[in-house]
């Protein structure tokens, strides 16, 4: 077997350049250009800004270039791009407040409020699979669509919210 | 997302927001050029907002009209683009293309927007669509953006999944009863007596209180007729009979009415899944046509004893209302004072313990599945010593269990006392007020006894309606999917089936073009001829169409486009019987039934002889073993039967092809998951077994084809080389590729080299 896929690549960051242009992310990295590359979080759950895998994105497998052990160390334009660019790829809605759940032919018809807005969701009723447990009080729901909704602290919700959560999630 | 009213024109202009008709106008283009308008619900920023996509007859547009300066993000030509595809990202996924730049060589991708995952099709099929028109030409049909769209038709709520376009809520309820009914026609003479039944019995449960009102107002009362007595207690005893004999009658066809209803209803689905075409099963998985075929009915069941109950409860409540008013108006209202906070009751029953009981089913349910992953990896935990951690993670489930086991008896200990108390309180107003109009003498002694019966009778009944609507909701949504089910078109059947006796086994593809999805064919254009008699071997990558291309020549799919012809006959012109009759297939993962070897073997012709089924066994190389078995050809395998191994299945799979002698043999594989000495064995019952035979062979491992008369490359779904082996190896291209490396391959695992 190829040793080189065994060793871990982690970039310097120094050496790294980013740079968007439109919706698309290149790098340059120990001179080479990749023109569109995709980002990573290895533990997008635990260490948001550490261990970010760059890949590049016009391979076939989105080969990894290597890992950014903390984005936040590179430059201010770099970490610029970089953030700009995680921010799109991981479209995660907050939880902020619960209008609504209502449970109606085995699903789940939430209404809450994000921080990217009031949003309304569908969600299978079998929650010990579709509402995960991330934290100590940290929930993810998974609606029918696959997208992912976060409640980042189920306790920091209001009485009334937590109330309605905990009475549909069974908690 | 918003729906078209009409369906001949797919982009209305009044739907396109200003700005994108400005940005249109001032480069040229008009509305009424736009032959495909999708708007995505992500703005540039990764926040919700409104981009779109817009196709004209000759660009590509990208325009975000929130940006009041600079609407118009990204312009290409269409015949610039020569690829798009779509990536999922995390909760959103992203159109890229990749346009043609200067000198004609491919520039990078680029990504053009993000999309909030509910459109993850929509924006599929734009992909797909820009990938075919860069290859194929401009002629390419443009995708409906309204197709497959995952909000109800009605209302516009996000739909639950599933197949249904119209979401539960919407759900025409009449319709659906009406389909009920008609479903139990044969049954509709056995309902009506129940009907009557029920009646007669709500009848018989009012006569007592009423004879009670008689045997104190009328017997024992001072001067009252005592010869009455004996006659009363005799009527009282003759209801009480003949209450008992309708509850059993009732009971018996009701059980008889609803379980051979839905028995029928079962058999019904199954018939009818039997019949359907193979890509319903690739949409829905086992898993759920199982829920539907057996736990649905079970609970149709269930729900239709249910009804009946409810329709008691109701004849109780409306007659013991009008008797209750009847006899006295005024103590009538006061029954009515406790009502509400009967139906109060109930309702906090289901809003306050069910959670309860809810969480203990999902505690319960966690802790289960906790031990099913510690028992089915018990050596994994051992091989890394983790027992213990495994112990607290079970001790932890299990308090939460235990601790919502002991919240749900508690809150149970709080309500049902509660309960009870507004049960009886209902009682005591009735005493109160009933007395004084007793010693007001304006009503009877008789009377309020009898009220106080009635009473008993009242509330029971009354909190049991509070359940109807869910009831009623679970049942309609239950029977709906059914019909849905049973609504599915059957694969079409030839009007007049060709009758071809003896073929000959010439196979002919005429420009077949097939996908699972229309969108994407995965066989394009492909036409060839295999004559009779040839062995025809089929190689490509995995994803090349292999496996399809047998699927539609065993008539599993239906061609899009072009046509199967065997002996010159279209395949959907024969009947299935002669198709499955003359195409015999090997599948790498050979099923067997549950029954004995024999009855597997001879699978296809039940009326095979023994010394036929031996002659195929032996012919595969499967009487060596079969004779070695305890049981012989009479062991019983399948599930929950006795094990054999793969290799064994798979002869058992070759013998079943054998005895049904076909005259097109198929190989999908059929050697790939076994070692390589029991490849032998089975590679020497193959070659056996296509002799005088048309045979199509699919291989994983290049030197099974060894001694194929041709070899056919497919790629892409498209015919990119064919001829002998050696040829081929001569050739040096995909094929000769792909030998290197296996050859490889295989030196690396000590094997034999081709």
């Amino acid at each position: 077997m190829d040793t080189k896929t065994l060793e871990v690549e982690y970039m310097d960051p120094q050496k790294v350049r980013f740079q968007r242009k439109g919706d698309t992310l290149s790098m340059t990295f120990e001179g080479e250009y990749y023109p569109r590359v995709e980002l990573r979080r290895c533990f997008p759950l635990a260490e948001g800004t550490r261990y970010l895998s760059i890949r590049d994105a016009t391979t076939e497998d989105h080969e990894e270039i290597g890992i950014l052990y903390d984005w936040t160390e590179l430059d201010e334009d770099d970490r610029q791009a970089v953030s700009t660019e995680l921010h799109l790829f991981y479209f995660i809605p907050r939880i902020k407040r619960v209008e609504s759940i209502n449970k109606e032919f085995g699903f789940l018809y939430w209404e809450v409020e994000t921080d990217k807005g009031d949003l309304d969701f569908v969600m299978r009723n079998r929650v010990t699979h579709y509402a995960r447990q991330v934290g100590e009080n940290r929930w993810m729901l998974i609606d029918v669509n696959k997208a992912r909704y976060e409640i980042p602290d189920l306790t920091a919700l209001e009485k009334r919210d937590q109330r309605l959560v905990r009475r549909f999630l069974r908690l | 997302m918003k729906k078209d009213d009409d369906g001949d024109s797919p982009i209305l202009t009044a739907q396109l927001p200003m700005a994108v008709v400005d940005v249109l106008g001032k480069h040229g283009s008009s509305p009424d050029r736009v032959t495909l308008a999708i708007p995505s619900d992500l703005g540039p920023d990764g926040e919700f907002g409104e981009q779109w996509l817009i196709i004209d007859d000759e660009n590509l547009w990208v325009i975000n009209p929130a940006d009041e300066k600079d609407p118009l993000r990204y312009i290409f030509t269409l015949d610039e683009i020569v690829d798009a595809k779509v990536e999922r990202c995390v909760g959103n996924a992203l159109l890229e293309v990749t346009v043609r730049g200067a000198y004609g060589m491919p520039e990078h991708p680029q990504v053009l927007l993000h999309y909030s995952s509910e459109l993850t099709d929509k924006f599929g099929h734009v992909a797909h669509y820009l990938r075919r028109r860069a290859k194929e030409g401009p002629d390419v049909p443009v995708p409906d953006p309204d197709e497959d769209a995952n909000r109800c038709m009605v209302c516009g709520r996000h739909l639950p999944g599933g197949s249904a376009s119209v979401c539960p809520k919407c759900m025409q309820r009449g319709k659906i009863f009406k389909r009920l009914m008609q479903e139990a026609r044969p049954y509709w003479g056995r309902l009506a007596v129940i009907v009557g039944l029920l009646l007669l019995g709500t009848g018989l449960d009012l006569t007592p209180p009423y004879l009670t009102r008689i045997l104190i107002d009328d017997v024992l009362q001072a001067g009252g007729q005592e010869g009455l007595l004996l006659w009363v207690v005799l009527g009282l005893l003759g209801v009480r009979i003949m209450r008992t004999l309708t509850t059993i009658f009732i009971r018996t066809l009701r059980i008889n009415i609803s379980a051979r209803f839905t028995a029928g209803l079962r058999e019904k689905l199954f018939d009818h899944v039997a019949e359907l075409p193979i890509d319903y099963f690739d949409k829905n998985h086992t898993g759920r046509l199982m829920t539907r075929i057996n736990t649905d009915t079970r609970e149709l069941q269930g729900l239709f004893q249910q009804i009946s109950v409810f329709a008691l409860n109701i004849m109780k409540v409306l007659g013991i209302g009008i008797i209750l008013f009847s006899m006295a108006p005024e103590l009538g209202l006061y029954v009515l004072i406790p009502t509400p906070f009967v139906m109060l009751a109930a309702y906090f029953y289901h809003r306050y313990m069910r959670p309860y009981f809810e969480r203990v089913w999902s505690a319960r349910w966690r802790l289960n599945s906790m031990l099913n992953t510690f028992l089915s990896g018990v050596r994994v935990v051992r091989a890394f010593g983790q027992e213990a951690r495994e112990r607290e993670r079970y001790q932890d489930r299990n308090q939460t269990m235990l601790n919502n086991r002991l919240q749900v008896d508690l809150a149970w200990g709080k309500f049902f006392p509660l309960i009870s108390f507004a049960f009886s309180a209902g009682g005591l107003i009735i005493w109160y007020a009933g007395g004084q109009a007793v010693l007001a003498e304006r009503i009877t002694l008789g009377t309020l006894m009898a009220f106080v019966g009635y009473l008993g009778m009242f509330y029971g009944p009354l909190s049991a309606l509070t359940e109807v609507s869910q009831t009623m909701n679970r049942f309609l949504t239950i029977s709906q999917r059914m019909f849905e089910m049973l609504d599915e078109e059957p694969q079409p059947k030839p009007a007049h089936p060709v009758q071809t006796g003896t073929l000959e086994g010439e196979i002919v593809l005429d420009n077949v073009t097939f996908g699972y999805d229309p969108y994407y064919p995965v066989i394009e254009e492909l036409s060839f001829t295999i004559e009779p008699g040839e062995l025809v071997g089929i190689v490509g990558h995995s994803g090349a169409g292999k496996t399809t291309l047998i699927n539609l020549i065993c008539r599993f799919y239906d061609v899009d486009e072009g046509a199967i012809r065997i002996d010159g006959v279209d395949i959907r012109d024969l009947s299935m019987k002669e198709i499955r009759q003359q195409v015999g297939l090997v599948l790498q993962d050979p099923y067997l039934f549950h029954g004995t070897l024999r009855e597997n073997i001879a699978y296809g012709r039940p009326d095979a002889t023994r010394e036929e089924i031996i002659a195929a066994a032996k012919a595969a190389n499967a009487h060596e073993f079969i004779s070695m078995m305890p049981e012989g050809y009479n062991t019983i395998v399948g599930k929950g039967g006795s094990g054999i191994s793969g290799g064994e299945r798979q002869r058992v799979s070759i013998a079943r092809a054998i005895l049904n002698n076909p005259k097109v043999l198929i190989l999908d594989e059929a050697t790939s998951s076994v070692d390589t000495k029991t490849e032998r064995k089975i590679q020497s019952a193959l070659d056996e077994l296509v002799q005088g035979r048309t045979t199509i062979a699919i291989a994983h491992r290049l030197s099974t084809l060894y001694n194929a008369d041709r070899i056919m490359v497919l790629k892409h779904g498209r015919l990119v080389e064919q001829g002998t082996p050696q040829e081929l190896m001569d050739k040096q291209g995909i094929f000769y590729e792909l030998v290197q490396m296996q050859s490889e391959f295989a030196s690396l695992e000590g094997a034999v080299p081709l």
